[in-house]
């Protein structure tokens, strides 16, 4: 026999035309959190993709000549914005595995080493197929500042007593370029006898790394390298150009 | 007098209604939890089973969650039950309906402890809950068995929500790690650890209690 409080129940969902929510908002809301977490795995292999990409194109090859150790340069290159960015989104991905339906049974150990894999590994993919370069390129192009939180690669590139600048290629005339560097500072350069990383795709606009004698403020170049080459080259040594 | 039969259903249903009252009687009251769920949400009535099974067991677990009074705990499990039947299709089925339906209770009353403070809960201990709790930390039973549930009942009074909630659900509501994990969604492993560290404070509050229980 129903008591009273049955009785009361069965009632109350009656009167007030209860009835049980779809099936289909549990599991909208289940995928929801899901896709959430997918996608800031997604966006933190972006950032894993880019911070790849920034020690990658470092200048390793004249480490020395720049004042650091290789593992000095490493923790000064190292974009720390991205790296922020990058914990950011493993948490929130810790944030959505854990609103999931089965998302507690998790410990927050297990779900951050999954989510920090799975960035890591996507990440070098999206390296791989250029990504990290592309996403660096596009913010050092329309960020300001970006140069001092994410690819500082440039601000290390000031070492005139070791021989080494970089700056914007302002002018390419024959031999005779002119180059401005972060400072404001115009360089002329004579390239007669440098060795130029893909030459014929250097153009005016382009940020150059400059290696030479340096007396007052020309530079008899030794060795020119784009900052940023070009898309296909970025994964290999192009001919030299003399 | 109405009558009908309902063949079409895996487990027939035979339901009379005789004014206001309605008889569950079926073979729907002899189906697990889980298994009555799908008969629930084809027949609002047959909710009756389950608030049947579960009403006393929530209105003694909310009782020893929350202190509130008699008509408020009514209350409370009234919109316990109501979320319940609201949520049905939520369900997890890789629970057990007990886990689920603890687990909107505890929400509740936790949401409720948010909204409004609520005064420390007396934990009212049977002889036998207080034995179990008493061997399960390892204290001194030498004492009168009145005196010891009681002091166990003060000292489990004074511990933190998160501490007394486990014991709560392990040695008076009787249910194991995983059941726990399930209604207060931690893992297993978190459980375990809040449980060992709330038998330590129990320890040792019960060491600071004049008849020392520290062994």
């Amino acid at each position: 026999m129903t008591n009273e409080f049955e009785k009361k129940i069965l009632e109350t969902l009656k009167e007030k035309d209860i009835t049980p929510k779809s099936k289909w908002e549990f599991l909208v809301k289940d995928s929801m959190f899901w896709s959430l977490a997918a996608l800031t795995v997604l966006l933190g292999a972006v950032c894993v993709s880019a911070i790849a990409a920034i020690l990658h194109s470092g200048d390793w090859d004249i480490v020395e000549k720049l004042g650091h150790s290789p593992m000095g340069y490493v923790i000064a290159l190292l974009p720390h914005a991205w790296v922020i960015i990058l914990v950011g989104f493993i948490l929130l991905a810790d944030y959505y595995v854990r609103h999931t339906k089965k998302g507690y049974t998790y410990s927050l150990l297990a779900i951050v080493a999954v989510v920090v894999i799975a960035s890591i590994a996507l990440g070098l993919l999206l390296f791989r197929v250029g990504v990290g370069h592309d996403v660096d390129e596009f913010l050092a192009e329309r960020v300001p500042h970006y140069n001092q939180y994410g690819n500082k690669r440039e601000l290390f590139l000031f070492h005139p007593e070791s021989g080494v600048i970089a700056g914007k290629v302002i002018m390419i005339q024959g031999d005779n370029w002119n180059v401005v560097d972060k400072q404001k500072q115009n360089w002329h350069i004579e390239t007669e006898e440098a060795r130029i990383w893909g030459k014929q795709r250097i153009r005016v606009g382009m940020h150059v790394r400059i290696e030479g004698e340096i007396e007052d403020d020309t530079v008899e170049a030794e060795y020119i390298k784009p900052l940023r080459p070009p898309r296909h080259m970025r994964f290999r040594e192009p001919a030299m150009a003399q | 007098m109405h009558f009908f039969y309902r063949s079409e259903r895996k487990s027939a249903i035979v339901r009379t209604s005789i004014g206001n009252t309605i008889f569950v009687t079926h073979a729907v009251a002899q189906l697990s939890d889980e298994q009555v769920i799908p008969h629930i949400l084809k027949d609002r009535d047959l909710f009756a089973v389950l608030v049947q099974r579960y009403e006393e067991k929530l209105r003694r677990y909310i009782r020893r969650i929350i202190a509130v009074s008699e008509e408020d705990i009514e209350d409370i499990l009234q919109e316990v039950f109501i979320s319940v039947y609201r949520n049905l299709h939520g369900f997890d089925t890789s629970l057990s309906f007990s886990s689920w339906i603890y687990r909107i209770a505890h929400n509740y009353v936790r949401s409720l402890h948010r909204k409004r403070s609520v005064r420390p809960i007396s934990v009212e201990l049977t002889l036998d809950h207080s034995k179990t709790i008493a061997d399960s930390i390892d204290i001194a039973k030498t004492f009168d068995q009145q005196v010891l549930s009681e002091n166990i009942a003060t000292a489990m009074a004074k511990l933190p929500d998160k501490y007394k909630e486990v014991l709560i659900l392990q040695y008076l509501e009787q249910k194991d790690y995983n059941e726990i994990a399930d209604i207060i969604k931690k893992p297993p492993g978190t459980v375990g650890t809040r449980i060992n560290r709330a038998k330590k404070k129990l320890k040792a509050l019960l060491a600071q209690l004049p008849e020392s229980y520290d062994q």
